[in-house]
């Protein structure tokens, strides 16, 4: 099961990070949490990788930006339009793509416990 | 179904939905977009900067050196290729500020804002800037290709940027915000923006204003408040002496003219007098004037000259502030241009490619507003039988309607019927049908003459560019490096002929109220070229223009209608310009001078009537020995300019605002300072004054006090309350700069008045520059601001701490590439 959770976890952070160059649209993380989800059959544990997996992708792909000039400096100035502390933003940035991810993944696991019943 | 299946499928429905309603929830979801990853926002704050670009539109190889300021020195072989590099430049640091401001002018900002923008495009419809835009361009593509092709250079450079931002994903921040992108550029969205620039300098509603005091308290309180010879500017008129130019002078007497009720039937063909007139009108006037809006309160300059023979380097010195918004981005664009017969370096607005005010390397030349009119306000006589027709020159005439959609963001379309008659839009029909006529609404050629202004390369050259400036009209101060001095005040005055009481008729310029629309009362011509005022190298050895009263009585046309401004700054610039030799560093000293001239002559008044009403009060007694040891300098560290600006809140509140509410006219104009003090000294029992001046006086302080106690408790330093803040024009905080404490006020010459009762200061010296007209002219210019609208540039605000210091920065007019020594980056731009 460990050996599952790891393998599915890559699984979405791989098409997270793959899939979002190729389609150039955040909500992929549905797409890529939903794939992962099939390989699953515990809810929990679907739950927890799908989250995981998104969540690696994404500070894959958002670090790198972040520690470039500017960038955080834009982030602090949205912060300030949309009122709120840059920390929260940030972590907002981080965790609801993540908690779409993970929700994504247990819909196809529930999905498929459904069908297989 | 089992119970297991049951939870399952709840689960299942849970957590789509979750997903569903997360990943559309449109704050979520642009929130995510703009921070995210791929197409997050990053880009539009790292735009790419190449070494080079191949470029359609460009005929020859155009090299761009940007400075450490950001400050674009370009380099083409003919005019064409340098109109396209300074649109590729304009674009590159500016082009949502060029987006917003054509939309503003277009009355198309509610498509991108929403409905907080709708009021301000049926104002800009209604008054038809985009549709004199279109006439003023088909105007100049048939007349002047020349000049049109520049502009369409112009135009292709900025499409060329555009281009390039759009396939890289780097539009800026803004685009991305509002998620939009930009229309191609025009050549008639530059004439819509510099429309639009005209109309805020000289969209001045004196005639409405004033006409509500005629109509609720007669002719002669109106005249009495709102003299037509402001007291006390004879003596520093823009141009010296008597009035007359060139031998010419106005036929009749002018102290006759000075003497007569200009809102009588006479001369409006409106019986002010008619209590039924004159409530109709009150309704009329209250509704044009809030349909409008506010005025250009704020809207002034200075700029001044100064002769070999009275500098102490022997050249010829200018020196030039135009007060305007302090927004950010700034309005303006610091450029040094070269091409085959260009040669200047300057300010450009973005969206406009020529310099507006700058120097070549033979002449300098600076704008004020002159203050005077251009617009007229008819009432139209309806037909009681047809409601879409009015009365002119003897018969009926339809009206002719105008249909405008107007798309709001996040809205339905607004439908906007616009009806116009002979004179212009109509913008009211409540108690009276009134219609606006300004000279901006036709053809105006001022987008050539400023391309000619760069190039001219001595007085007459510059006369001569002038003949096409139409609007708005300025006091063009000039320099050069033949030692002359000069200014002239270019532009479309209209004039109206009057038969006067005395049967005798002259031409008038302008009017004190609205006026009979039926015919009789309407423009006959405009000034000529060679009488529009004017003085060149006078032998005091100075010429000065900040907004004062442009010429003497003997002026040949009576200047009915000019709307100066308070004489205060006049009389500073003239006191300082009176030394025998003025230095660089005065010149630069007289741009940053915050001396209170209103103050200085109110004081004894003030004075005077603490010691007829003494008070007991401590703080009434620490306010009267702050204002008596008080050196009239209103400087952020100091207390008395606080106690000073709030007297004048105070008695301002206590007499004519109070009043003006009283009698259901507040929109009607506030008469200035000088009108107000020369009333105090003639009537000190005028009702304006509740009856004694002194009494009003001496509460007025008392009422200060109260005020500042409560405000400031007792720390009264005035750059406690006396802010300056640099607002985006998009208006969010996030995005402006500010507020910082800031020396000056109301009327001195470092301009930076504040609203009444506090509020940040928003206008003032947009662009200080002073140039010396030595063989190689050396220039001298800061503004607030910085060259580039992203947030996080370096150049987005790296001039406004030199601006709050009153530092300059040496302006880098490189004749060539080699003389740049502080080059950040090169451009090439080679043509496809």
């Amino acid at each position: 099961m460990r050996h599952n959770f790891l393998l599915v976890t890559f699984l979405v952070f791989l098409l997270d990070y793959i899939l979002t160059f190729v389609l150039a649209d955040w909500r992929i993380v549905i797409l890529a949490g939903a794939i992962g989800g099939l390989l699953y059959t515990s809810k929990l544990k679907s739950f927890a990788a799908g989250f995981t997996g998104t969540l690696i992708a994404w500070i894959a792909l958002m670090v790198p930006i972040l520690v470039q000039k500017n960038n955080l400096a834009i982030t602090s100035i949205l912060a300030s339009i949309v009122g709120f502390p840059q920390a929260l933003l940030l972590a907002l940035v981080f965790i609801i793509p993540s908690l779409v991810g993970a929700f994504a993944c247990l819909a196809t696991t529930t999905l498929r416990q459904l069908i297989s019943q | 179904m089992n119970k297991k299946k049951i939870s399952s499928f709840v689960i299942l429905i849970i957590s789509a939905l979750l997903v569903f309603l997360i990943a559309n929830t449109s704050l979520v979801n642009t929130l995510i977009s703009l921070l995210g990853p791929v197409n997050g926002v990053y880009s539009s704050v790292n735009p790419t900067v190449q070494s080079s670009y191949t470029l359609q539109g460009l005929d020859h190889e155009v090299k761009i050196i940007v400075d450490s300021r950001g400050v674009p020195h370009i380099y083409a072989q003919d005019d064409k290729d340098l109109f396209f590099a300074i649109g590729f430049m304009h674009s590159k640091d500016r082009l949502w500020q060029m987006d917003a401001q054509r939309r503003a002018a277009e009355g198309r900002l509610a498509e991108i804002v929403g409905k907080s923008a709708l009021s301000n495009d049926i104002v800009m419809r209604t008054i038809g800037l985009w549709r004199a835009a279109i006439l003023t361009a088909n105007f100049i593509k048939q007349n002047y290709p020349q000049y049109w092709e520049l502009y369409q250079a112009y135009a292709d450079g900025v499409n060329s940027y555009i281009k390039i931002a759009e396939s890289k994903n780097e539009l800026p921040l803004m685009f991305r915000l509002l998620n939009y992108k930009p229309d191609p550029w025009t050549p008639i969205d530059s004439i819509a923006f510099a429309k639009l620039m005209a109309w805020s300098l000289t969209n001045f509603y004196e005639p409405l204003q004033f006409s509500l005091v005629a109509a609720k308290l007669g002719d002669a309180e109106a005249t009495k408040l709102y003299p037509i010879f402001p007291s006390f500017q004879e003596n520093v008129t823009v141009i010296p002496g008597n009035g007359s130019i060139d031998g010419n002078q106005i036929s009749v007497d002018p102290n006759y003219l000075l003497s007569l009720d200009w809102y009588s039937y006479w001369a409006t063909g409106l019986n002010f007098s008619d209590p039924s007139f004159a409530g109709k009108a009150i309704t009329a006037l209250k509704d044009a004037l809030s349909f409008l809006g506010s005025d250009p309160s704020y809207v002034g300059s200075n700029d001044w000259a100064v002769a070999p023979s009275k500098s102490s380097n022997g050249y010829a010195m200018l020196a030039d502030d135009p007060h305007l918004g302090l927004q950010i981005p700034s309005l303006w664009y610091e450029v040094d241009l070269h091409s085959n017969d260009i040669n200047a370096y300057g300010v450009t607005l973005a969206g406009i490619p020529s310099i507006i005010i700058g120097f070549n390397d033979k002449i300098a030349w600076g704008l004020t507003n002159t203050q005077m009119s251009v617009m007229d306000f008819y009432v139209e006589k309806i037909n009681p039988a047809n409601p879409m027709q009015y009365y002119f020159n003897g018969s009926w005439h339809e009206i002719q309607t105008i249909k405008e959609i107007i798309n709001v963001s996040g809205s339905q379309p607004v439908q906007l019927l616009v009806n116009l008659t002979i004179h212009g839009p109509i913008i009211t029909n409540k108690g009276l049908t009134i219609s606006a006529k300004w000279v901006g609404m036709n053809v105006t050629l001022e987008a050539i003459a400023i391309v000619d202004v760069m190039k001219a390369q001595n007085l007459n050259d510059f006369f001569n560019a002038l003949r096409h400036w139409d609007v708005p009209s300025q006091n063009f101060m000039y320099a050069d490096t033949s030692g002359n001095i000069a200014v002239i005040e270019p532009g479309k005055f209209p004039l109206r002929m009057v038969k006067l009481p005395n049967e005798e008729t002259i031409y008038v310029l302008g009017s004190r109220s609205i006026l009979n629309g039926t015919g009789g009362y309407e423009w006959s011509k405009f000034i000529p070229f060679e009488l529009l005022p004017h003085a060149i190298n006078p032998e005091r050895g100075f010429l000065a223009a900040p907004n004062q009263m442009s010429v003497n009585k003997y002026y040949p046309f009576f200047v009915l209608g000019g709307w100066w401004d308070s004489g205060a700054r006049a009389q500073r610039i003239f006191s300082i310009l009176s030394k025998d030799k003025i230095s660089l560093q005065d010149m630069m000293s007289g741009q940053s001078d915050v001396f209170q001239w209103n103050a200085y002559s109110f004081m004894p008044l003030i004075i005077k009537a603490m010691q007829m009403h003494p008070s007991n009060d401590p703080k009434v007694q620490k306010a009267i020995s702050l204002l008596e040891n008080w050196n009239f300098l209103m400087k952020k560290d100091l207390e008395a300019p606080t106690v000073w600006n709030f007297w004048m809140d105070s008695f301002y509140n206590m007499t004519f605002v109070k009043k003006f509410k009283e009698l259901g006219i507040e929109g009607a104009k506030l008469p200035l300072p000088e009108n107000v003090l020369a009333l105090a000294l003639k009537e000190p029992n005028s009702t304006w004054f509740n009856g004694d001046f002194y009494s009003t006086a001496a509460q007025a302080l008392v009422n200060a006090v109260q005020f500042i106690e409560k405000k400031m408790g007792d720390d009264w330093t005035w750059g406690k309350v006396h802010e300056v803040y640099f607002e985006h024009i998009s208006g969010l905080e996030a995005l402006s700069l500010g507020p910082y404490p800031e020396d000056g006020g109301d009327d001195t010459l470092m301009a930076a008045g504040m609203p009444m009762w506090g509020g940040y200061v928003t206008h003032g010296p947009s662009w200080r520059m002073i140039v010396v007209m030595s063989d190689k002219p050396q220039g001298y210019g800061v503004y607030p601001g910085g060259q580039s609208e992203n947030p996080v540039s370096d150049h987005y605000g790296d001039f406004v701490n030199s601006w709050l210091t009153y530092q300059y920065y040496r302006l880098n007019f490189a004749a060539s590439p080699s003389d740049i020594n502080d080059a950040s980056y090169t451009i090439t731009l080679s043509p496809a």
